[in-house]
């Protein structure tokens, strides 16, 4: 991966999670991204424009419903399916209209899709993992990978 | 003054991020109304007094456009202050926002330190 590019993601990143979910990023060492016998989640979102492409992100679930329950002020026992979905929408939405404004400036014109959540399992995390595009981050100390997209 | 306010967006996270978010800028508030698309939005400004709204644009059954379009053709509403939140960035699109009749747009993600510059621009001072 380019290394401006990188920078974006990781700025945008660090911006979005830092004021919506109140917890911190940083860069994983490939080492740290071990998820094995985890339960995933993936979103995922494409936009047009432009720039066309698509911004996906990978976390353990349990990871996502920590965050869905910081963010309503919720035990983790109480958050729901519906909830920890919508948190991880959310997150997914507000990070690609970042990146988008942190690389194209503020006059294209993007149409985004809605995010869609999906359970990906251990084999698709590991293809994942090692795509040129893909960046291995720690979510306060849980793994999450981000890959963004643009077809040229 | 203390304020009635709405809070308008089809997700629960960010009306809850919005809601915490006016107790971190100490937004002095009476009640917190809160609806999940335009259409809903609409059916409370017409039963409950209400000094201020925020509003996604992206919802379902009826946008943030549509409502804000059908409050500015509603004389008793076209006068409350409508603030948009959203992740747009084109400049074009704030633009189109504004002659829309919208008095102020914020950006997601935000801090309270945002969002109370952005009330009290709008509000001045009927919340001092």
């Amino acid at each position: 991966m380019r290394d401006d590019l990188k920078e974006i993601l990781i700025d945008s990143m660090t911006d979005v999670v830092e004021k919506l979910t109140f917890m911190f990023i940083e860069e994983a060492e490939p080492e740290e991204m071990d998820v094995e016998g985890r339960e995933l989640l993936k979103v995922h979102m494409t936009f047009s424009g432009e720039h066309k492409g698509q911004l996906e992100l990978l976390s353990p679930k349990s990871k996502v419903v920590e965050i869905s329950a910081n963010v309503l002020g919720l035990d983790e026992e109480e958050v729901t399916e519906e909830m920890y979905s919508d948190s991880f929408r959310e997150v997914l939405n507000v990070l690609l209209g970042n990146i988008l404004t942190s690389r194209y400036g503020v006059e294209p014109v993007f149409d985004l899709s809605v995010p869609v959540v999906t359970e990906p399992d251990e084999a698709e995390w590991k293809e994942k993992m090692v795509l040129e595009e893909a960046l291995g981050l720690l979510l306060d100390d849980d793994p999450v990978i981000l890959i963004f997209n643009v077809e040229e | 003054m203390s304020l009635n306010i709405l809070i308008v967006d089809d997700s629960v996270t960010v009306r809850a991020v919005i809601k915490k978010t006016l107790k971190l800028a100490e937004i002095p508030y009476n009640e917190l109304h809160e609806a999940g698309n335009g259409q809903e939005a609409l059916d409370i400004l017409k039963d409950a007094w209400i000094d201020l709204v925020f509003a996604d644009i992206n919802m379902p059954v009826m946008t943030g456009i549509e409502m804000v379009e059908k409050m500015s053709d509603d004389g008793m509403l076209s006068s409350v202050p409508v603030i948009v939140v959203s992740t747009e960035g084109s400049q074009t699109r704030i633009e189109q926002l504004k002659q829309k009749g919208i008095s102020a747009y914020v950006r997601k993600p935000f801090t309270p330190e945002t969002i109370k510059s952005v009330v009290n621009e709008v509000l001045g001072d009927k919340i001092a």
